[in-house]
C-alpha cells in the first residue's frame, strides 16, 4: 500500500533569443544546445515510456518564450542547419577515431545519438511543440505555464497590470500552442508575494511552486511542512513547497549525483581540445572556439587528468543513483507518513536544463527513476500536482511567505548593486504603458499595433534573465544591451504614440525582430 | 582612411572620442558599431567636426594623448560615487555593498577610466566579427513588405540612451529580504530646488513604521532617518523588526529644523525571515474539479465562511530595544548618536498615545535597554557574562524587564587591568 507521493517537476526555459539579423548568433545556441541535450532525449523518454505502457505521473513547466522559439521558423531552420553539421561532425570523428578503440567507440555513441535525434526532428518536422503536446494528450505528462516572459513579478508588483499581462500572456500562449489551457504554473525564479495568487486565480491557475521556507515561514504556521500545499488565503489557490533533501541530493556540489566520477565532463569538449584547422567549421565562424557538445573524458577526479568517458558504465551508474535517490524517498515517505495522518507529497523541482546539458546522464537518471518507482517499490507513487490536489481537496488555509528560490531565498540577486538600475526604468515603462493603454480605449489598427509592440518591449525587457545574468557577471553586455534595447525601443513607440508621430516602417521591423506574442492584447495591462 | 587606426584603438578610447566629437546614443554600441557610426558622423557633420576629430586622432596617434586625456574628464555619465555626508555605508553583505547610488555606467565601466574586462572585449570582439556574416536565410516578410536583416540590424541606431532619471517625483520601496529594503527616488533638480535644495537643507531619508496607521505625516509608530548626499539614488534601510509595515519618505530637512517633505512610499511588508508565531489550523475542501469559489472583482469578502487571525492583528507597539536580530545601527540610541561615527541612524520620535493600544487585546511588555561607552579596549561584562563593544567603545543591550526589583552589574576591565563596576538597580510593578 503506498504512503504518499513524489511529484517531480522540470522547469524547462530560455530567454527569448532570435536574432534573424545576423547569419549565426553565439547566444542563439543556447537553444541548440538545449534541444539536443536535453528537450529531445527528454521527449524520446517519455515516447519509450508511453510506448511500454510504464505507469508514471511527470510535470514539466514549459515557459512562453521557449514555446514561441520552439515555433519559430526562422530558429526551426537554423536548428536544422546546426544538428547536420554536428551529424557531419561526428561522421567525421569516425574516421578520425578509427585507430583509437575507445575514442571510436565513444565518436560511434555521438554519431548514433545524433543521427537518432535527427531522425526524431524529421519525424516531427521540426515541431518539438507538437512532439510535447502529443504526450500531454496522453495525460501522464502534465505541463504548467510561467510568466510570459519569466519575469521577476515581486519587483513588478508596483504596477498590477504588469503582473497580469506576464500571466495573461502565458496563459493565452500554453493554450494557442499546448492546445490547452494550462492548470498551474511556475512562477519565474519560484518568486512569490501574498496576493500574487489572486492574479493566478483570475486566470484559472490553481497551483504554484514556492521554495520550502515560503511554506514554512507561512502565515498561520503549517501543519503539515512542506509535505502538504497550502490554499492561499484569499484565493484557494494552493502553493506547494520544494523539498530540500531531494534538491540537495541531485544539486549539491559535494554530495549531488551529477559530480560522480563515472559521469561525462563538461568542460572537455573537442571544440577545444582538437586542432583549428579541423574543428574550425564547426566553432564560430569569427574562429572563437566552443562547446561541440562532443565530448570524450569523465569527470575522474579533482585533478586535470581525466580519463576516457565510457557511457556503458556511467549509464550503469545512473542506475545505481536513481535506486539510491528511490531508497532515500522510500524511507523519507515512510517516515513522515508516521508523523502525519495523511500522505505526505514531496515536491521535487529542477531546472530542465540541468539534466542531458549540464548532467549528461541526467535523463537517463530521471528514466531509470520512473521506471524503478513503478516495478520495484511499493511505499510511494509519482504524482503530479492536478493529480495531487484532486485526490487532495482538503488542505488548510494560510498565506506562504513572500521568498524565491534564489540565492538567499529573497529577492537579493535580481536586486543588487549591479542590476537594481534596471528597476527605475521597468517600473517607468510599465507606467506608460498603464497609461497608453488606458489613454487608447478604441485605437485605430495603427495605433494598436504600436501599443500591441509596446507591450512585447516591455515584456521582453522584464526577462529576469537579464538581471540574473547581469548580476552572475557572464556575458554581462549582451543581457545590458537586451534589457536597455527593448526599453528604448519602447520608449521610441511610447513617445510616437503620444506625439501621435508614428513611423510605419520603422514599427515594421520592430515588429518583425521582437515577434514574439503573435496574439498580444495590450489591454491586458488595463487590470488592476 | 582610419578605420585601420580606429580598429587599433581600444572600446574605451573609442566611446571617449564619440563623446568628444559630439555624437549621442552611443554607449551600447559594439566596436565595430561605434567605428562605423563614427565615421559616418565624421562624414556627415561638416567640417569642424571633421578637424575635431583630426585633431583627436592626430594627438591619439602622437602621444596617446587621447587616453591621458580621457582619464582627467570628468565623467558626466558617472554618478558621484561619493559617500553620503553622515557615516557610513550601509552593506548587507561583501559581495553586494549598496553604498549609496551607482549608475548602471558605473558598474560596467568602473569608473570610467577603466578598461571593460578582457572577457567582455573578447566578447565584443567575437560579436564584432560576427556581424560582419550576413543572414544567409528566406527574406522576412511582414505585412506585404520586404524586410531585409540588415534593416534590422540599424533598429536601434538612432534611440537616444536610457535618461538617468526622469524627473517624475517617484519614490519606491521594495523589499529585497527580511532584513534590507531597497528605496529608490527619481527627484527633478527643480523640485529638489524649491524644497530647500539652496537654503541650507540636508536630505534625508526617512523610514516610517506605519503598522496599522493610515499615514499622515507625523503620526507613525517610529521614525529612522538616514541623512544622504544629494547624488545618491538609491538606498538599501536596514529593517528595523520584523511583521510591521513601513514606508519610506524623502525631504529635506530645514536649518530652523522644519521638514520639507518630497513625499512618500506605499507601505510595504518585509518578507518573513522566520516561522510565524502563529498556529492555527483551518483546513477547506476545494475540489480541483471545480472553479474556486471566489469573485475577485468584487471587493474582499470573507470567502472561506471561516475566520482566520489577520497576519497584524495584535496592536502592539514597536519593540525598539530588540530589533529581531540586534545590530549595532539599531542598537545606538539618540543621545549617542551625534557623537558615535558608527551609528547612522537616529531616533527622532517615539509615539505611545495611539488610540489603536486601547482596542482589545491589551498586551503590554517592556523591555529594558541600557546603553554607554567605555574604552574601545576595554572588556565588558554584564552581570558576569562577557558583552561585545562597538569598535569606539560604546554599547548597547536589551535586557528583560519582568516585574520586581532588577540589579546589573556592569564591570569593565581596561587594557592595563584596572576595574570599573556600575550597579544600576530598576523595579517594575504592574498593575492590572
Amino acid at each position: 500500500m503506498h504512503k504518499g507521493y513524489l511529484a517531480l517537476v522540470l522547469h524547462a526555459h530560455l530567454p527569448f533569443v532570435r536574432h534573424p539579423e545576423y547569419s549565426d548568433f553565439l547566444e542563439e545556441d543556447w537553444l541548440y544546445e538545449a534541444i539536443t541535450e536535453t528537450y529531445i532525449p527528454l521527449l524520446l523518454m517519455f515516447e519509450r515510456l508511453e510506448k511500454d505502457s510504464v505507469p508514471y505521473k511527470f510535470t514539466m513547466s514549459m515557459t512562453p518564450p521557449l514555446l514561441c522559439m520552439l515555433s519559430d521558423d526562422v530558429l526551426k531552420a537554423r536548428y536544422t542547419r546546426h544538428l547536420d553539421k554536428l551529424v557531419e561532425l561526428a561522421e567525421k570523428e569516425l574516421i578520425r577515431t578509427a585507430d583509437e578503440s575507445h575514442m571510436n567507440y565513444l565518436a560511434r555513441h555521438y554519431y548514433d545519438s545524433y543521427v537518432e535525434f535527427r531522425d526524431y526532428w524529421n519525424r516531427w518536422n521540426g515541431d518539438l511543440v507538437g512532439a510535447f503536446r502529443n504526450i500531454l494528450e496522453k495525460g501522464n505528462l502534465d505541463i504548467i505555464t510561467c510568466g510570459a516572459t519569466h519575469g521577476y513579478l515581486p519587483l513588478m508588483k508596483k504596477t498590477p497590470g504588469a503582473v497580469n499581462a506576464q500571466i495573461e500572456m502565458a496563459v493565452k500562449t500554453h493554450k494557442r500552442l499546448l492546445g490547452q489551457a494550462p492548470t498551474g504554473i511556475w512562477l519565474p525564479e519560484c518568486a512569490y508575494f501574498p496576493g500574487l495568487d489572486k492574479v493566478l486565480a483570475r486566470h484559472n491557475l490553481r497551483y504554484f511552486i514556492v521554495d520550502s521556507h515560503g511554506i514554512l515561514y507561512s502565515h498561520p504556521r503549517p501543519r503539515y511542512k512542506n509535505y502538504a500545499p497550502l490554499y492561499c488565503e484569499g484565493s484557494g489557490v494552493a502553493a506547494f513547497g520544494r523539498d530540500l533533501e531531494t534538491s540537495v541530493q541531485v544539486w549539491s556540489k559535494e554530495s549531488g549525483y551529477p559530480g560522480d566520477p563515472m559521469y561525462r565532463e563538461f568542460y572537455r569538449d573537442i571544440g577545444y581540445d582538437l586542432p583549428f584547422e579541423y574543428i574550425g567549421p564547426y566553432v564560430q565562424p569569427n574562429g572563437l572556439r566552443k562547446n561541440t557538445g562532443i565530448k570524450y573524458h569523465r569527470i575522474t577526479g579533482k585533478s586535470d587528468h581525466k580519463e576516457l568517458y565510457d557511457p556503458y558504465w556511467a549509464k550503469e551508474r545512473a542506475a545505481l543513483h536513481a535506486g539510491n535517490f528511490m531508497y532515500n524517498r522510500e524511507k523519507q515517505i515512510e517516515y513522515l507518513h508516521g508523523e502525519m495522518d495523511r500522505k505526505p507529497v514531496i515536491l521535487a523541482p529542477y531546472d530542465a536544463e540541468l539534466y542531458g546539458h549540464w548532467w549528461y546522464e541526467g535523463p537517463w537518471w530521471i528514466e531509470f527513476l520512473i521506471r524503478k518507482v513503478a516495478y520495484d517499490q511499493g511505499s510511494f507513487s509519482l504524482t503530479n500536482m492536478k493529480e495531487y490536489l484532486s485526490d487532495n481537496p482538503t488542505q488548510q488555509v494560510a498565506m506562504p511567505a513572500e521568498s524565491s528560490w534564489g540565492n538567499a531565498g529573497y529577492h537579493e540577486f535580481w536586486l543588487s548593486d549591479s542590476n537594481a538600475w534596471i528597476y527605475r526604468h521597468l517600473h517607468k515603462a510599465a507606467e506608460r504603458m498603464v497609461e497608453s493603454a488606458e489613454k487608447n480605449p478604441t485605437p485605430d489598427p495603427l495605433r494598436e499595433r504600436v501599443l500591441n509592440q509596446m507591450g512585447r518591449e516591455l515584456l521582453l525587457a522584464q526577462a529576469s534573465d537579464w538581471a540574473f545574468i547581469i548580476r552572475s557577471d557572464t556575458m554581462v553586455e549582451y543581457a545590458e544591451r537586451r534589457t536597455v534595447n527593448h526599453i528604448r525601443r519602447f520608449t521610441r513607440l511610447y513617445n510616437e504614440l503620444s506625439e501621435n508621430a508614428i513611423d510605419e516602417s520603422w514599427l515594421l521591423k520592430v515588429e518583425a525582430l521582437d515577434n514574439i506574442f503573435p496574439d498580444m492584447d495590450y489591454r491586458t495591462y488595463l487590470h488592476r | 582612411m582610419t578605420r585601420q587606426e580606429l580598429d587599433t584603438m581600444k572600446k574605451s578610447e573609442l566611446l571617449f572620442l564619440a563623446r568628444q566629437i559630439g555624437m549621442n546614443g552611443f554607449s551600447r554600441f559594439t566596436k565595430s558599431e561605434l567605428i562605423e557610426n563614427i565615421l559616418s558622423f565624421v562624414a556627415k557633420g561638416g567640417e569642424l567636426i571633421e578637424k575635431k576629430f583630426n585633431d583627436l586622432m592626430g594627438k591619439s596617434k602622437k602621444s596617446g594623448i587621447l587616453r591621458s586625456r580621457m582619464k582627467q574628464e570628468p565623467q558626466d555619465e558617472i554618478s558621484n560615487s561619493t559617500k553620503p555626508s553622515t557615516t557610513g555605508s550601509v552593506i548587507p553583505d561583501e559581495n553586494d555593498s549598496p553604498k549609496t547610488s551607482k549608475r548602471r555606467v558605473s558598474s560596467k565601466a568602473g569608473k570610467g577610466n577603466k578598461e571593460p574586462q578582457s572577457t567582455i572585449d573578447r566578447e565584443a570582439s567575437a560579436r564584432e566579427e560576427v556581424e560582419k556574416l550576413r543572414y544567409s536565410g528566406t527574406p522576412l516578410h511582414a505585412r506585404g513588405q520586404l524586410i531585409t536583416p540588415e534593416m534590422l540590424r540599424e533598429i536601434d541606431k538612432d534611440l537616444p540612451d536610457l535618461p538617468m532619471g526622469y524627473g517624475d517625483g517617484t519614490i519606491h520601496l521594495m523589499p529585497r529580504d527580511p532584513r534590507w529594503l531597497f528605496c529608490y527616488w527619481d527627484i527633478s533638480e527643480d523640485t529638489r530646488a524649491h524644497s530647500g535644495k539652496y537654503s541650507g537643507g540636508r536630505l534625508f531619508l526617512r523610514l516610517h513604521d506605519v503598522t496599522h496607521i493610515k499615514f499622515d505625516g507625523t503620526n507613525s509608530w517610529s521614525v529612522h532617518q538616514f541623512e544622504l548626499n544629494e547624488e545618491a539614488r538609491w538606498w538599501y534601510i536596514p529593517v528595523p523588526s520584523e511583521g510591521r509595515h513601513f514606508l519610506a519618505e524623502l525631504g529635506y530637512l530645514l536649518p530652523g529644523g522644519k521638514w520639507n517633505s518630497l513625499g512618500n512610499t506605499d507601505p510595504v511588508v518585509p518578507p518573513p525571515g522566520s516561522k510565524s508565531p502563529w498556529v492555527h489550523d483551518v483546513f477547506i475542501t476545494l475540489p480541483f474539479e471545480e472553479p474556486l469559489p471566489v469573485n475577485f472583482e468584487a471587493s474582499q469578502t470573507n470567502w472561506l465562511g471561516k475566520e482566520l487571525p489577520p497576519r497584524d492583528s495584535r496592536p502592539e507597539m514597536p519593540r525598539f530595544g530588540t530589533p529581531m536580530e540586534p545590530d549595532p545601527y539599531f542598537a545606538v540610541g539618540m543621545e549617542e548618536s551625534s557623537s558615535s561615527p558608527q551609528s547612522i541612524s537616529s531616533w527622532v520620535e517615539m509615539k505611545d498615545e495611539k488610540k489603536l493600544l486601547t482596542v482589545f487585546p491589551l498586551k503590554i511588555d517592556a523591555d529594558l535597554r541600557v546603553y554607554g561607552r567605555t574604552l574601545p579596549e576595554a572588556k565588558l561584562e554584564i552581570n558576569g557574562s562577557e558583552k561585545r563593544l562597538e569598535k569606539d567603545g560604546s554599547f548597547s543591550f536589551s535586557l528583560s524587564f519582568p516585574d520586581g526589583v532588577q540589579r546589573h552589574t556592569f564591570k569593565a576591565t581596561g587594557p592595563s587591568g584596572e576595574i570599573r563596576t556600575v550597579t544600576l538597580t530598576f523595579q517594575r510593578h504592574t498593575n492590572q
